[in-house]
């Protein structure tokens, strides 16, 4: 176990910078995510931390040692592939034992790790199956023993589950998490699935075009994205962003309110401190979840600075448990309205939308959170 | 590749075809050896008579078997032939796979010149440096040497072996090596435990490849070695051949016994080649 630190990191391929500027504190013990889009650089920045890509600059930390120019035998690491990279030719106990005999560790002691870790993940009846008799999830298995075994000072994972089918991949997200709380060892692991992110992590980083986002807790990125593209990206159906600008009256008396006009309407959007001019662009933000319907929902209570939005329903989609409410706004902005049950309204509905002026998010024009 | 092509319904008649003219080839070029021998199992009579017959009551005979076992140098050609060939054929394949890794996996100083070298070997066949390689090889006092022998056709195969596996390492999975890096593997174990095991189909390629040249060639061992002592059969078979008198049934027969043991090695490692073209197929 042991803390993980990147200072001012940056990588190259050629002339193509891939990760730019990258510090992170990773504490001993934590679960961290790095999650974004595909080609964002999260493989890349795991590979760094692994060793198999040299660090262009900056300084690497592992257990408070720089270990920047080390190889990946020298960092403590174990990691476990996308495509699991087990070696076809040996057998599911020599594919652990392959990397221990290597440390010239007695054979007894060896045996008994391999058959500890064998037992944490089901994997005894399988020992002397090669990889090309097991199913998917059981060789994710046999990747994830040959980490564990090592007894390495960090854990990296590489997409580990998305060459798993939807059932299997919840199935085996349980046992990492579980893994995790009885290991209790430092990991780090990449995704582009947000939900994987929000249910495993600890910490999640959320990266774009090499740049980290925003860092912090699940729950802090999902309640208060530092910015437009964590607050896309995070949460499912993803957050209704809605175009507006400010218009004067400048209020100087009322520094809380900003004046605004969404879809042609003159609103007051709460702002903590924006130094804004007149016709300045902003984004509203406002979770699929927090938007009220008027008229279904009787306990609504409508404050004063609350939006009132009439609106036309365009698709109807019921889950069950909730219903999605396809809706576009006047100006064409595309709305997605969570409702809880089986909603009984219906396509080319109109219906009064109320937006609770303490669930939204508000950005600037470059994208940055002022609310 | 092929299995594939005979495999879809749709290229049925195609495969059809392209058996028969496979088969076609295949009596073409075993004419010879089955030549050879029915031969080798006849009287000197029988040979002229009708050398296309197979052999009768009449004109069955073992006598050039039995002159060939009764030549105790025959042995001693034989001997030569299979250490030369089985050795010049491990250092090829050890070699090979190991430039061909080191190639294909590490950047060093003069990497590419040494791929341009192989490419070369390749291109420009080693005979055209005979005369070079005889005063190599007199400088290096070993004339009449199995070992002269041994590096000339280590040098001769080396090219093709490196070219051939490389090819095949480069398409071993990335992640295989890099796993193994994690797990504090060294390199060596890596090569040796990982790759080589994982490279055998190809190995297996190249020493059908390696083994039928060296075991025939002639041109070698008559400038480098003609001197009893590391004679091989290819040239010891000449002894039979005379100016005036050619002793047919000896000839046949030690070449009737020449080819068994490129027969057996053909075999064990023609279980793997056929293994490696259908292990992409199958996964
Ligand atoms: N070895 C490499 N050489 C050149 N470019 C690379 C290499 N590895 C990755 N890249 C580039 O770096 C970017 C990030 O890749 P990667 O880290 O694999 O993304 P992710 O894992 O987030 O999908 C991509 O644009 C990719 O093309
Ligand atoms: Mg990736």
């Amino acid at each position: 176990m042991a803390s993980v630190s990147l200072k001012n990191i940056h990588k190259s391929f050629g002339k193509i910078e891939v990760i730019k500027d990258v510090s992170l504190e990773i504490e001993s013990g934590e679960f961290v995510v790095f999650v974004g889009p595909s080609g964002c650089g999260k493989s890349t920045l795991l590979r760094l931390i692994c060793g198999l890509e040299e660090i262009t600059s900056g300084v690497l930390e592992i257990g408070n040692e720089n270990v920047t120019s080390l190889s990946p035998r020298q960092r403590g690491i174990a990691m476990v592939f996308q495509s699991y990279a087990l070696y076809p030719h040996m057998t599911v106990y020599k594919n652990m034992a392959f990397g221990l005999k290597t440390a010239g560790e007695d054979k007894s002691k060896i045996d008994q790790k391999i058959r500890d870790a064998a037992k944490v993940l089901q994997l005894d009846q399988l020992l002397n199956r090669r990889p090309a008799e097991l199913s998917g999830g059981q060789r994710q298995r046999v990747a994830i023993g040959r980490a564990i075994v090592r007894e390495p000072r960090v854990f990296l994972f590489d997409e580990p589950l998305s060459n798993l089918d939807a059932s299997l991949r919840i199935q085996m997200r349980i046992e990492i998490s579980r893994l995790h709380e009885s290991l209790d060892c430092t990991t780090i692991y990449v995704t582009h699935d947000q939900v994987e992110a929000m249910t495993l992590a600890d910490k999640i980083v959320v990266l774009s075009e090499g740049k980290v986002e925003q860092v912090g807790t699940p729950m802090s990125l999902y309640n208060e994205p530092a910015n437009l593209f964590v607050a896309k990206f995070i949460g499912a159906p993803a957050m209704n962003l809605i175009q507006a600008h400010t218009k004067a009256p400048l209020e100087d008396n009322e520094p809380r309110y900003i004046n605004a006009e969404i879809s042609g309407k003159s609103v007051r959007l709460p702002c903590l401190s924006y130094n804004y001019k007149d016709n300045q662009n902003l984004t509203v933000g406002i979770r699929p979840e927090h938007i009220n319907i008027l008229g279904e929902d009787q306990k609504t209570q409508i404050l004063e600075e609350d939006l009132q939005l009439p609106v036309v329903i365009d698709l109807v989609e019921r889950l069950g448990d909730v219903s999605y409410l396809y809706i576009h706004m006047e100006d064409g902005t595309p709305v997605v309205v969570t409702v809880s049950g089986q909603s009984k309204l219906n396509i080319d509905k109109k219906i009064n939308l109320h937006i609770p002026a303490t669930k939204i998010h508000l950005f600037n024009e470059s994208g940055e959170r002022i609310m | 590749m092929f299995s594939s092509l005979f495999n879809s319904s749709k290229n049925r008649g195609n495969s059809a075809f392209i058996h028969l003219f496979l088969l076609a080839y295949t009596l073409l070029a075993l004419f010879p050896v089955f030549l050879i021998i029915i031969n080798a199992f006849k009287t000197r009579k029988g040979i002229f008579n009708d050398p296309l017959a197979l052999p009768t009551s009449a004109t069955f005979s073992t006598k050039g078997f039995e002159k060939v076992m009764a030549n105790s140098d025959f042995f001693h050609y034989f001997s030569n032939s299979l250490i030369i060939t089985l050795g010049a054929l491990f250092f090829i394949l050890l070699l090979g796979a190991m430039i061909a890794w080191a190639l294909s996996e590490y950047k060093f100083f003069g990497s590419s010149f040494m791929r341009f070298f192989m490419a070369i070997g390749i291109i420009v066949p080693i005979r055209l440096g005979s005369v070079s390689i005889l005063e190599t090889i007199v400088s290096l006092d070993l004339v009449n040497t199995k070992t002269a022998l041994i590096l000339v056709y280590i040098a001769q195969g080396l090219p093709m072996a490196v070219f051939i596996l490389s090819e095949f390492m480069a398409q071993i999975p990335k992640e295989l090596k890099e796993a193994a890096r994690c797990d504090d593997v060294s390199e060596y174990k890596i090569f040796f435990q990982i790759i080589l095991p994982l490279t055998r189909p190809a190995i297996a390629t190249v020493a059908v490849f390696s083994i039928i040249p060296i075991w025939n060639d002639l041109w070698f061992p008559l400038i480098l070695a003609p001197g009893e002592e590391a004679r091989t059969v290819t040239l010891g078979v000449q002894q039979f051949i005379g100016q005036y008198v050619t002793d047919w049934n000896s000839v046949l027969a030690s070449l009737t016994l020449a080819v068994v043991p490129v027969l057996i090695l053909y075999m064990i490692f023609s279980k793997h080649i056929i293994r490696g073209l259908t292990a992409g197929a199958v996964k």
